[in-house]
């Protein structure tokens, strides 16, 4: 390693142009969004809260939608995979609206889960209310636990 | 009155709704206002609750509004994931002087609980005809 002469200015200077560019990007990715900036930090959308509960001869999954219409849902069951996807919908161009605050979250969202036993995907009924879907999905024939009476001679 | 009394917490207000067991969370839930020309529409999105839980108060100038979503797994169910936890929503408004508090409207639709403020007569925009 070579000697250098420490120039305490010029240590100072780059350090202030590092803060500064740092409190740049910082004001960018909070102004913007993050949508633009380097990829390091950017809004994964919103993913709706889960519940999966198992019964012993169904599923139940509940979905946290609040304010979203039913037509707007997708549920689809690929093997195992259950996937729920679909977008909350803003009624009116938020443009056109005097909004005075605006916290609740619209856009699409998806979700994805391996359920850990076949289901009859034939039988799988969904229902919506109260803002919360409820999806049953029974299990197959061969996954339901069954108790069999063994005679002893 | 005695400095006892002075000591004492003021008594809790009566309500509908009391977090029921220490895994119940309070959640301060999101809201859209929107103002128009005869009323403010407040938004609060709290999905699970039964309509009937609902409380919604007005304190000459507050707005309050509590639910509690209630336990959904009761029995035997074993638990894959869990996101959806117990919670009291809890959240206040402060009431401008421009507000009707005669006609407060609530609705709750698809987990969505929407609010009308209607505005005194006052303040709301007029037309006035040229004669």
């Amino acid at each position: 390693m070579a000697l250098t002469r420490w120039n305490p200015t010029s240590d100072l200077s780059t350090g202030l142009f590092d803060m500064q560019r740092d409190m740049n990007r910082m004001f960018d990715t909070f102004f913007r969004g993050g949508m633009q900036d380097e990829g390091n930090y950017y809004r994964t959308g919103w993913t709706p809260a889960i519940d999966i509960a198992e019964y012993e001869r169904e599923y139940r999954v509940r979905v946290e939608l609040p304010g979203v219409s039913k037509d707007d849902v997708r549920i689809t069951m690929q093997g195992n995979i259950l996937t729920i996807r679909g977008e909350k919908k803003q009624h009116e161009d938020p443009k056109d609206l005097n909004l005075h605050r605006s916290e609740r979250w619209f856009g699409t969202f998806q979700r994805s889960f391996t359920l850990p036993t076949t289901v009859q995907s034939d039988k799988i009924e969904a229902s919506y209310e109260n803002g919360i879907l409820t999806i049953t999905c029974p299990k197959a024939e061969e996954a339901i636990p069954k108790s069999i009476d063994v005679k002893v001679k | 009155m005695t400095r006892k009394d002075l000591m004492k917490r003021p008594e809790k207000k009566e309500s509908v709704v009391q977090p029921r067991s220490y895994y119940e969370r309070r959640i301060v839930p999101p809201v859209d206002i929107i103002e128009s020309d005869n009323h403010y529409t407040v938004q609060v999105d709290m999905p699970g609750v039964n309509k009937e839980s609902i409380d919604l108060k007005v304190d000459s100038d507050t707005l309050r509004v509590r639910a509690y979503t209630g336990d959904y797994h009761k029995g035997d169910a074993k638990l894959h994931r869990r996101e959806i936890i117990p919670s009291v929503y809890e959240r206040e408004f402060q009431l401008g002087k421009e507000i009707d508090r005669s006609k407060i409207n609530g609705e709750y639709d698809n987990g969505v609980l929407t609010i009308t403020l209607q505005k005194n007569e006052s303040v709301k925009p007029r037309e006035i005809h040229i004669k």
